[in-house]
């Protein structure tokens, strides 16, 4: 039995012979010669790569991106004590632009086709902007002509059906009345 | 700062044990330090990080050297999307900048060698690579490369007669 490192040094030389050999038959210019890397590595480099690396771990793993805690009770992470506020202010323009488009709906059905002026970019326009339910009430008549263009009648008829029992608030009762006179 | 000084104290000595021969094969993939420097640091990032993942189905230093050459890839990647100029001014360029590199002190025949290498496919490069420098079996080459023997060792082949092939020319 061969000594363990005398094993690794005849393994290794037996390793290469192959590798030379290999090489001999297919590049036989290449054989042999510059096997070494000639790279240089800087003085000390390994030292320092491992504190850069740790660094680079610790920073990353425990710094949290700039402006991260600003909006972070609106994302519902860490509820604040006017948490409820908060949620209301978010609500707000949300419902109005809901409330809005019902509105338009029942408003604007009896002008439904009537109008082939409005194209999608005006109602990409229309519900990019942040209106509020009464600036819309202000100024609804083209833009309710513009939004029903694209809903018939029937399905008008059938979202009321199928949403009556939701429809409780009395300004949506109001409306359903104003749509029956 | 870690979970655990444990922790720290493992990656540290899998640091210490593979980042030399890590280090060798993104250089030659990769070729000047400052680049190899760059690519090393994330690929341990990346070890760090995936490590609880180890499956150990294969060795440790076959899982470490696949994460290393992939890195090296990506960036070769990124890197070759920039050059827009032909190959022959790439590879004189190549060939000056080795020349003037103060990590790199091969003779001019160690330079003719690394531009063959460089006229290469990434892939057949790191073939040839792993085979010539690294003298890995193809065993070891498959499993980092997870590609079957034979077609590592046609890619060797290949990648060792184009060598020889542009070698005789310039001579």
């Amino acid at each position: 039995m061969l000594p363990k490192k005398l094993k690794n040094i005849y393994q290794k030389m037996s390793k290469e012979n192959n590798i030379q050999k290999e090489l001999s038959k297919i590049a036989p210019s290449v054989m042999g010669k510059g096997v070494g890397d000639s790279y240089k590595i800087p003085q000390d480099y390994f030292k320092e790569l491992e504190s850069k690396v740790l660094d680079r771990l610790k920073s990353k793993e425990y710094r949290t991106p700039p402006e991260y805690f600003t909006d972070l009770e609106f994302r519902g992470l860490t509820p604040k004590p006017n948490a409820q506020k908060n949620i209301f202010k978010i609500l707000v323009p949300v419902l109005s632009v809901a409330a809005s488009i019902l509105l338009l709906m029942f408003f604007g059905s009896e002008n439904i086709n009537q109008s082939d002026d409005w194209q999608s970019d005006d109602m990409i326009e229309l519900f990019a902007d942040e209106f509020s339910l009464e600036d819309l009430m202000d100024d609804n008549d083209d833009q309710s002509e513009g939004f029903l263009a694209y809903i018939d009648n029937e399905s008008i008829d059938k979202y009321v059906e199928e949403n009556i029992e939701l429809l409780e608030e009395e300004e949506f009762l109001n409306l359903i009345q104003y749509e029956e006179e | 700062m870690f979970a655990s000084d444990r922790k720290e104290a493992g990656f540290r000595l899998l640091m210490k044990t593979y980042q030399e021969p890590l280090y060798y094969a993104i250089r030659r993939m990769v070729h000047s330090h400052h680049d190899t420097d760059d690519v090393l640091q994330n690929a341990l990032i990346k070890i760090y990080r995936y490590l609880p993942d180890f499956k150990e189905n294969s060795k440790l230093f076959t899982w470490l050297y696949r994460i290393a050459v992939n890195e090296s890839l990506t960036f070769l990647k990124r890197k070759n999307r920039r050059m827009e100029d032909s190959i022959d001014k790439n590879l004189e360029l190549f060939g000056q900048e080795l020349k003037a590199d103060q990590y790199f002190d091969g003779d001019d025949w160690a330079i003719e060698l690394k531009k063959a290498i460089e006229t290469l496919p990434n892939k057949q490069k790191l073939v040839f690579n792993m085979r010539y420098y690294d003298e890995m079996s193809y065993k070891q080459m498959s499993e980092v490369l997870d590609t079957s023997e034979g077609a590592l060792k046609a890619s060797y082949h290949h990648a060792a007669k184009k060598i020889e092939e542009y070698l005789s020319k310039d001579v």
